[in-house]
């Protein structure tokens, strides 16, 4: 591992996806997404669509290991970066076949988790809500939505909090509706006062639900915590600690400049 | 990401501003990362793991998380990277040179 490299998330990631797949070759030539699936039923598309998915993550992920500068690295990680959202197209044509299929289901869930919007979402976020909507496994999809940047993540997670037949979805989607506002917070009052009261709800009748090994009663109130004092607008709660060589400081000590707060960690 | 971070206080080495780290990995760690990516900026030491106590006031659970303050301590950018920091910083400063409005 040069120097430079992160040994964090980061290498992590890259680590598991190249065990995941069994690419045992070097950094091919980037095909097409569509030509992994040439004259397959869907299902057989889909497989062979998520398996050239995962050698090109591999092959990101060996070349980044034999990078040998800093700033190839950084290219290399740019480029993987882009590889969901080129993938998101032929992710939804598959979906798009019979939107009604398991296979259809997997596939726009593909093109809906990454948390960055693509032109691709609008049409799967759709074939979710009108074909879908009625599956539990959307609770993990609704998870992942709490950090999406996407404008119809937070239509799904609407219909999905009213109208699910299941109530841990109905809980995490209101959940997640609420963190998705605060997280893009604009510093729009009425948004964050519409967030508030979402997370009040899910205190109140949803309480007991398990969110990622915690009750759902924990997380809101420390959402709620966030949204009443860590809005943008609200003045920084103070922060009084050591730095790493043992000495005592804190944020107001730097009133009168520009702070930049960074919660950091190297994994 | 750090190399955005370093340019950005490099840059800025003579303005009224100071990136402040919170960090969250064991002490002999972030001292030998401290090194090895050259940061010249101070960080809370937040107890050596995901559920130190600033990281957990501040309802931190997906690293990193930007804030950014005014010179008033009031918060007015969240969750911005990159680009957009530096753009966020530099809008404040340029805040800070103004009269006061209203």
């Amino acid at each position: 591992m040069r120097q430079w490299k992160r040994s964090g998330p980061l290498a992590l990631a890259l680590g598991c996806v190249a065990v995941l797949t069994f690419s045992g070759a070097g950094f091919t030539q980037a095909q097409s997404p569509r030509e992994a699936e040439k004259g397959l039923d869907q299902t057989a598309k889909l497989i062979a669509l998520e398996k050239k998915f995962n050698e090109q993550m591999a092959a990101f992920a060996q070349a980044y290991t034999a990078a040998e500068t800093e700033e190839d690295g950084h290219k290399i990680i740019a480029e993987m970066d882009r590889l969901p959202g080129e993938f998101a197209q032929a992710f939804l044509a598959i979906a798009q076949e019979d939107s009604a299929t398991e296979a259809a289901f997997d596939a726009a869930v593909r093109v809906v988790t990454p948390p960055e919007q693509t032109p691709a979402g609008g049409p799967a976020f759709k074939i979710l809500m009108k074909h879908h909507a009625d599956r539990e496994e959307l609770v993990h999809t609704c998870r992942a939505l709490a950090i999406s940047q996407s404008d119809d993540a937070q239509t799904l997670l609407e219909y999905l909090a009213e109208k699910s037949p299941h109530r841990n979805v109905r809980a995490t989607a209101t959940f997640s509706l609420a963190h998705n506002i605060m997280y893009r917070d604009s510093g729009d009052q009425a948004q964050q006062g519409r967030a508030e009261k979402l997370f009040e709800l899910v205190v109140g009748e949803y309480g007991d639900v398990e969110f990622r090994g915690r009750p759902l009663a924990q997380v809101a109130n420390s959402c709620l915590f966030e949204i009443r004092n860590l809005s943008i607008g609200k003045v920084a709660p103070e922060i009084a600690g050591q730095d790493v060589d043992g000495v005592d400081f804190k944020l107001t000590d730097y009133r009168g400049k520009v702070v930049v707060i960074d919660f950091w960690g190297d994994w | 990401m750090y190399p955005d971070e370093r340019s950005l206080v490099a840059r800025l080495k003579d303005a009224p501003f100071a990136l402040i780290g919170v960090n969250s990995d064991p002490i002999d760690k972030v001292k030998s990362v401290l090194e090895r990516e050259n940061i010249t900026w101070r960080s809370f030491w937040d107890g050596g793991n995901f559920r130190g106590p600033i990281a957990t006031a501040w309802n931190v659970r997906n690293w990193p998380v930007i804030y950014v303050l005014d010179h008033k301590g009031t918060i007015r950018y969240k969750g911005v990277r990159g680009e957009a920091m530096a753009n966020a910083v530099d809008t404040l400063l340029a805040e800070m040179h103004r009269p006061e409005a209203e």
